[in-house]
């Protein structure tokens, strides 16, 4: 182990030593473009333990769904991995051909996508869902595969607050908010290690957003599941992970204990996408954007990718790429960061 | 900001005033049976003051878009009247309702929809001003590109494709105020938007209304922000507002259990785990509404009462409106 991002003091984590869930190195994914190749992921580190609920934060463009997919190696055509390691565990998923990788969803890493509708296929019932899922990585056949599947179905649907009935419904008969937690069952018919939400709630209601937050921050302690949550939303992250890593232009910029990071931000981009966004509480103000748009993705700057918009940067920002700091749990890659003088 | 919201005792004429207002969907019969209507629209008071910036809050389905499209007339409402300036325009039509689009302008959420994806900006922006047969085009036009932050000589030649969302929303809050309205409904007009960009949409939209004492209609499902940019705020709940009051009072010392509801929803990051979710079940069809309060079905205080005798609206405190028969405050415990 080079180094560890688990933040010693981050309650009930397992001790460092345990082998990692997902242990992604120095992952770089590009996509074609008529441009040139889009660097999507640029060197991107990230370690989860068992147990673990890590959300990674950014904005649109950030590449945080390319991070999900290229663990799942769901990749659209005209991406592809250009170096690094995703070990799922243990296991490096990069080099793996395509029928050995089918083997791993499901029944290692299951993912969740926003749009639950899309997901599931009009014409067939939830039921028939699950037991195509349960079929595809099981040796039952039959009646007998038919009535294993839906036995676990009911203990699913049930856990995450639906009747079992819902088995027999139709997909567009069911709300978005029924939709999503029926999809967040079928995810776990495996008993997946690794649980992927890509902005899974985003779609909902804010209502219906809070049932579904809590029963998931549930299902993360019953399954024991460790969970990889892709949001733009800080406060999802808030309700779901222990740890928070923020993207910007496919790097990492800070990683650290969620309230640490959102309370503290140290690197200048996490401090304005905290700054920007509103709160319930507090005084009413001004909202503040970060002014500039996302880099050229083709030609990545030489330097610091957020220099450009960022209110702290020097000449040297713009030279090379800026040292990555580890203290406390916490990783910031920044030549400037904040709260550094106070020695935080 | 907040003393547009304390003139309101006083004369100050609204610039809108919905009474009554009713849309109903699918009233009579279907082939096979008779259904009840939808009532995405049931009886609302709403008024917003000139300069005024009003939020419509609500879950999905709650009526808040189609209200907002019966006040620019682009539905029809079922019953109820509208006045702008004091002048009832429910039933303008022809010339007069045209005259009208110049005084009420909306926006709504998706941008890349808004512009036709074949014409250059400088096409989409000359256009409102020629059917409006307003003078001094390129001045106009230059004027309020700049204030939007796209200045001409860089984007007026642009595509929509050419530019980022947020600009683009930017451009199309910029060609809904080149004629300059009195009136604006934005319907989410930054949902679709990175939070690292909503702000300039919203200050741009804010300073606006500074300059110019445009109204607002402020449509969003987002009542963090819309605490922050409106004055008052209005929460609808199944066709009809249940609460209403300063942006302030209503979401530090929200009356109604639905807004209570749904503040406690809102994913707070300063908090730091998921809370336990305020409300059970989901709302149900405004096509199958039953005797008394919408909301006793969900409520965790409704009594046998609620059930047999709809609410109205009523005022709670100075300003603030409260359409419940146990409003907060007067429970003892919570």
């Amino acid at each position: 182990m080079t180094r560890d991002l688990a933040a010693p003091e981050a309650g009930g984590r397992p001790p460092a030593a345990a082998e990692p869930v997902l242990e992604i190195r120095g992952l770089r994914v590009s996509y074609d473009a008529p441009t040139g190749r889009v660097q999507a992921v640029a060197g991107l580190d990230l370690v989860l333990r068992p147990g673990d609920s890590v959300g990674l934060v950014g904005e649109s463009g950030s590449g945080k769904s390319t991070v999900a997919l290229a663990v799942m190696g769901l990749l659209p055509a005209g991406g592809r991995v250009d170096a690094g390691q995703v070990r799922l565990l243990g296991r490096d998923l990069t080099t793996l051909p395509e029928h050995e990788l089918r083997a791993v969803r499901w029944r290692q890493a299951a993912m969740v996508f926003q749009k639950a509708m899309s997901a599931f296929s009009p014409v067939h019932r939830l039921a028939d869902h699950f037991v195509d899922v349960w079929r595809a990585h099981r040796p039952e056949r039959g009646r007998r595969a038919r009535s294993l599947a839906l036995e676990r179905a009911r203990v699913l649907l049930e856990a995450v607050g639906l009747r079992p009935d819902a088995l027999w419904a139709y997909p567009h008969t069911l709300s978005g908010g029924m939709l999503q937690r029926a999809l967040i069952a079928l995810a776990l018919v495996h008993q997946p290690r690794l649980l992927i939400l890509d902005e899974a709630t985003t779609a909902l209601d804010v209502v219906t957003q809070a049932q579904v937050l809590s029963e998931v921050a549930r299902l993360q302690r019953e399954f024991d599941l460790t969970t990889l949550v892709i949001s733009h939303d800080i406060g999802v992250v808030a309700a779901l992970c222990r740890r928070v890593a923020v993207l910007y232009a496919g790097h990492l910029v800070e990683e650290g204990p969620v309230q640490q990071v959102l309370e503290a931000p140290r690197h200048p981009y996490t401090a304005a996408l905290v700054r920007a966004f509103p709160r319930l509480r507090g005084p009413r103000r001004r909202l503040e954007s970060i002014p500039g748009t996302l880099p050229d993705l083709t030609r990545p700057p030489q330097g610091c990718v957020f220099a450009d918009r960022c209110p702290r940067a020097a000449g040297a920002c713009r030279e090379g790429p800026p040292p990555v700091e580890h203290s406390g749990g916490r990783m910031v890659r920044c030549r400037f960061p904040l709260g550094g003088d106070a020695g935080a | 900001m907040p003393d547009v919201a304390r003139q309101h005792d006083g004369a100050r004429q609204p610039l809108i005033e919905a009474r009554g207002l009713h849309r109903w969907y699918g009233s009579g019969r279907s082939l096979l049976a008779r259904r009840p209507p939808l009532r995405a629209v049931d009886g609302v008071d709403l008024v917003v003051y000139p300069g005024e910036i009003v939020g419509l809050i609500g879950e999905s389905g709650c009526g808040k878009s189609t209200l907002g499209r019966l006040l620019v007339r682009l539905e029809a409402p079922t019953a109820g009247t509208i006045a702008f300036a004091g002048r009832d325009i429910t039933h303008l039509r022809g010339r007069r309702l045209r005259a009208l689009r110049r005084q009420i302008q909306v926006i709504f959420q998706n941008p890349f929809e808004t512009f036709d994806p074949r014409y250059r900006l400088r096409q989409a922006l000359y256009d409102p001003l020629r059917i409006h047969g307003l003078p001094d085009a390129e001045r106009r036009i230059a004027e309020v590109m700049e204030r939007a932050g796209l200045p001409v000589d860089r984007y007026l030649d642009r595509y929509p494709r050419e530019l980022s969302g947020g600009q683009l929303q930017r451009a199309a809050i910029a060609r809904a105020m080149l004629v300059e309205p009195r009136f604006v409904v934005a319907d989410e007009p930054v949902s679709m938007l990175d939070v690292s960009v909503r702000a300039e949409v919203l200050n741009f939209l804010l300073d606006l209304r500074a300059q110019r004492q445009t109204a607002f209609l402020f449509i969003t499902h987002d009542l963090a922000l819309a605490r922050h940019v409106c004055d008052r705020i209005a929460v609808m709940y199944l066709g009809r507002i249940v609460e209403e009051g300063p942006a302030e009072l209503l979401t530090s010392a929200p009356r109604h259990p639905y807004t209570r509801a749904l503040l406690a929803s809102v994913p707070d990051p300063d908090a730091g785990t998921a809370a336990s979710p305020a409300l059970r079940g989901e709302p149900p069809s405004p096509a199958a509404l039953g005797t008394g309060c919408r909301f006793a079905g969900r409520c965790p205080l409704a009594s046998e009462a609620c059930r047999r005798v709809e609410p109205v609206l009523e005022p709670a405190a100075p300003g603030h409106r409260v359409a419940c028969h146990f409003p907060w405050e007067e429970q003892r415990t919570p």
